[in-house]
């Protein structure tokens, strides 16, 4: 379908409400506007907010196409919501907790859900800020961001991935210690998630954003972490349940792990298996480590070795369980 | 959304963008004296009785009854209206609950209440009213005044500083069936809410 016609089916569902595409998907389309649903206009009229629309698709039975459009809108809605309060706090390492966007409003019968706008938007190259989405700062883009700032020449010896250079070395740990927390961070709340029994199913670094909060530092903790205890006053949210699902199940939480280790790979292909993978690992070790050393139960730790135990084996043969045998 | 807040007569009158021509009265009232009468007149269905009686200690501050306003709006336009009529389906849409009657014997007044909202909805079709009846108020000025001829109580300004006086945690936690681990951070709880609010009956 067009993206003109959904856009047009969008504003008969929202009368009156500005609506400016930011991505579209195979199933649903994100919209941001200003205006929030129901509270009165803020005088800076600076803020933003997130509609996720899920169009009826022409080429589904019209029966089942409301019963898909209902069950994905509340799956993801009530994920959301069953997040929120799990999480008592924003404290991702004392409390246990996963940050995501709250749910603002929803329609569920027409497959829309408005959310929290969460991060901000990065500098583009020339220092200038633009409000645009291709500038938000997901993971992603603040990694590349930081990867560009890296000398090219290092660039090149990267390539030849068994001689890392003590130059290379220095220039990315030193430049990075930042990220190594910051990374370790979100490999502790993605171990929040995990023991919540819940997979994201879609874990990339577009669909982790940063939200500035100079308040936060890790403390109290002894985990491998730099003496700077700083991720750059970041706290990694969350977002886009779409895929996601309540699990237990040990080869659910390794392929999650494993399609985030895939898509760190095809995203930063350069620093994704010495630096970024591993330091994500550590982090979700971590989650599991706090876990188990609050709670005083052991479980944790074995539960967290089960699972990595399965990632080898989820690495060689790929996301799809044979069916043979 | 249009908010005007009167601070002269103590009314609040607001309006979605989403429903343009739907005006939406709110007043809080303290020390009401006549919650059983009122609730007596509701029980018999005296039709001067039409509006929402509001239980507000169950709220945190106004952006959570706006949140379960603009939730039953959504759900009249999607022709989802549970209960009989929309006055009812405005409490029914703060519970978390789905019995109708349990609903309202909690968020709506209470034999001895003293801190009550009452809400009217303007410019909004109902079903079953019978609109030949011209004995009843139809403008936002005649609901305010006859609304202050049924409530014997102190009209206060309805705004998040009187609300959150008002605020029953307790019975917050009761109602919304929160546990015990309640959040301690009232930003944390107002979303939790919120969210309950928007996946009720789902």
């Amino acid at each position: 379908m067009s993206r003109d016609l959904i856009e047009r089916k969008a504003l008969l569902l929202l009368p009156h409400i500005p609506l400016l595409v930011v991505s579209q998907g195979a199933e649903a389309i994100i919209f941001q506007t200003s205006v929030h649903p129901y509270l009165p206009q803020l005088t800076s009229s600076d803020s933003i907010y997130i509609i996720k629309y899920r169009p009826s698709k022409p080429y589904r039975h019209p029966i089942l196409d409301k019963q898909i459009t209902k069950h994905r809108t509340l799956n993801e809605s009530k994920l959301l919501l069953k997040l929120l309060s799990l999480s008592n706090s924003n404290d991702i390492i004392n409390d246990g907790a996963v940050l995501t966007p709250s749910l603002i409003a929803t329609d569920i019968p027409n497959g829309l859900i408005w959310l929290q706008f969460v991060g901000h938007f990065l500098n583009d190259p020339d220092g200038v800020n633009q409000k645009n989405f291709n500038n938000i700062s997901s993971l992603k883009n603040y990694l590349w961001s930081i990867e560009k700032k890296i000398p090219l020449h290092i660039h090149s010896n990267l390539k030849e991935d068994d001689i890392i250079s003590q130059s290379l070395e220095k220039s990315i740990i030193s430049i990075n210690y930042k990220i190594k927390n910051l990374l370790t961070l979100i490999g502790i709340e993605i171990a929040n998630l995990h023991i919540f029994d819940i997979c994201h199913g879609d874990l990339t670094s577009s669909n982790i954003i940063l939200q500035k909060n100079s308040n936060y530092i890790l403390k109290g903790i002894n985990i491998d972490i730099e003496n700077d205890t700083d991720t750059d006053g970041y706290l990694p949210y969350l977002i886009d349940f779409g895929l996601s699902f309540q699990s237990n199940l040990i080869e659910d939480k390794a392929v999650d792990l494993y399609l985030l280790e895939k898509a760190i790979i095809s995203t930063h292909p350069l620093f994704a298996n010495n630096y970024y993978n591993v330091w994500l690992l550590n982090g979700y070790k971590t989650g599991y480590q706090l876990k188990s050393k609050k709670l005083n139960n052991k479980s944790y730790i074995n539960q967290h070795k089960t699972i990595i135990k399965r990632l080898d084996l989820v690495r060689l043969r790929g996301r799809k369980k044979s069916m043979i045998g | 959304m249009s908010f005007n807040l009167n601070k002269s007569d103590k009314s609040l009158i607001i309006s979605f963008k989403q429903f343009p021509d739907v005006e939406i009265l709110i007043l809080l009232f303290s020390n009401v004296r006549n919650s059983s009468e009122i609730k007596e007149n509701l029980l018999s269905s005296n039709s001067s009785y039409n509006y929402s009686f509001i239980n507000p200690k169950n709220l945190l501050n106004l952006e959570q009854l706006f949140s379960s306003i603009y939730k039953t709006l959504i759900n009249y336009k999607n022709n989802e209206v549970k209960s009989k009529t929309l006055n009812s389906e405005f409490i029914f849409q703060l519970s978390p609950n789905k019995n109708i009657f349990d609903s309202i014997k909690r968020f709506g007044i209470a034999q001895d209440l003293k801190d009550l909202i009452v809400l009217k909805a303007l410019n909004i079709e109902e079903k079953e009213i019978d609109k030949t009846d011209h004995s009843q108020p139809n403008s936002l000025q005649d609901h305010y005044k006859h609304i202050l001829e049924i409530v014997d109580g102190d009209l206060i300004e309805p705004n998040d500083e009187n609300i959150s006086k008002i605020t029953d945690l307790d019975l917050i936690r009761k109602n919304y069936k929160l546990g015990k681990e309640i959040s301690t951070d009232k930003q944390i709880l107002l979303k939790e809410l919120i969210g309950v609010i928007q996946l009720k009956g789902y």
